[in-house]
């Protein structure tokens, strides 16, 4: 179901858990699917021994992935513009995430109606993992 | 990580991806020292040249 402006207020927010207890197969699995084979997010031994991480951690785009879940979860299909974060701290096997988005603006643009978004993905720690922001297209 | 979507590919479509770079800068870490960063920018544009998807830039 898609948005409508006329239903949103700027600093309403929509959170989900967007994966709870994250395991080193699912690593594996992103690794497969995006073709980043980067051993820091596969290879534990190689993480600690060589890198000297505590052990392997997830792909920023992973994060990202994540966190886009909740974002057309909340917008829609086919309804995002734009999309960008930066990904402000590691994730690690084991890490339950929880994002939410934050309507900041509601606007006319190219004669739609707009909704931009403040975004934040958080650990079960409350460490910030991503921040971002996202346009979405509204219905009026 | 941030992209751009113009609008959605259709079944058919042929993508053209090109590459460049964009801005650069350096910033101070107190972990880590200098940090360099560098911007690379995707354009995918279909057959009639139209832009689909990016840009996508990446730090």
């Amino acid at each position: 179901m898609a948005l409508k402006a006329s239903a949103l207020s700027v600093g309403d927010t929509h959170s989900e858990v967007v994966v709870d207890d994250l395991t080193r197969t699912q690593l594996v699995m992103y690794a497969g699917t995006s073709g980043d084979y980067n051993p820091l997010h596969t290879d534990d031994v190689y993480t600690r021994e060589v890198a000297g991480y505590p052990g392997v951690f997830a792909h920023g785009m992973l994060s990202m992935g994540l966190t886009g879940k909740m974002l057309t979860n909340y917008v829609g299909d086919g309804r995002l513009k734009k999309f960008g974060v930066r990904f402000t701290n590691q994730v690690w096997p084991g890490d339950t995430l929880t994002s939410t988005a934050k309507v900041v603006e509601i606007r006319d643009e190219d004669g739609d109606k707009v909704v931009e978004l403040a975004l934040e993905t958080v650990n079960q720690d409350g460490m910030t993992v991503i921040t971002g922001s996202a346009t979405a297209r509204v219905d009026p | 990580m941030h992209f751009e979507y113009h609008r959605h590919p259709k079944a058919g479509d042929v993508l053209t991806v090109t590459t460049h770079e964009g801005k650069k800068w350096e910033k101070e870490s107190k972990r880590a020292g200098k940090l360099m960063f560098t911007e690379t920018i995707q354009e995918f544009r279909d057959q009639s040249g139209e832009l689909w998807s990016p840009p996508a830039r990446s730090a």
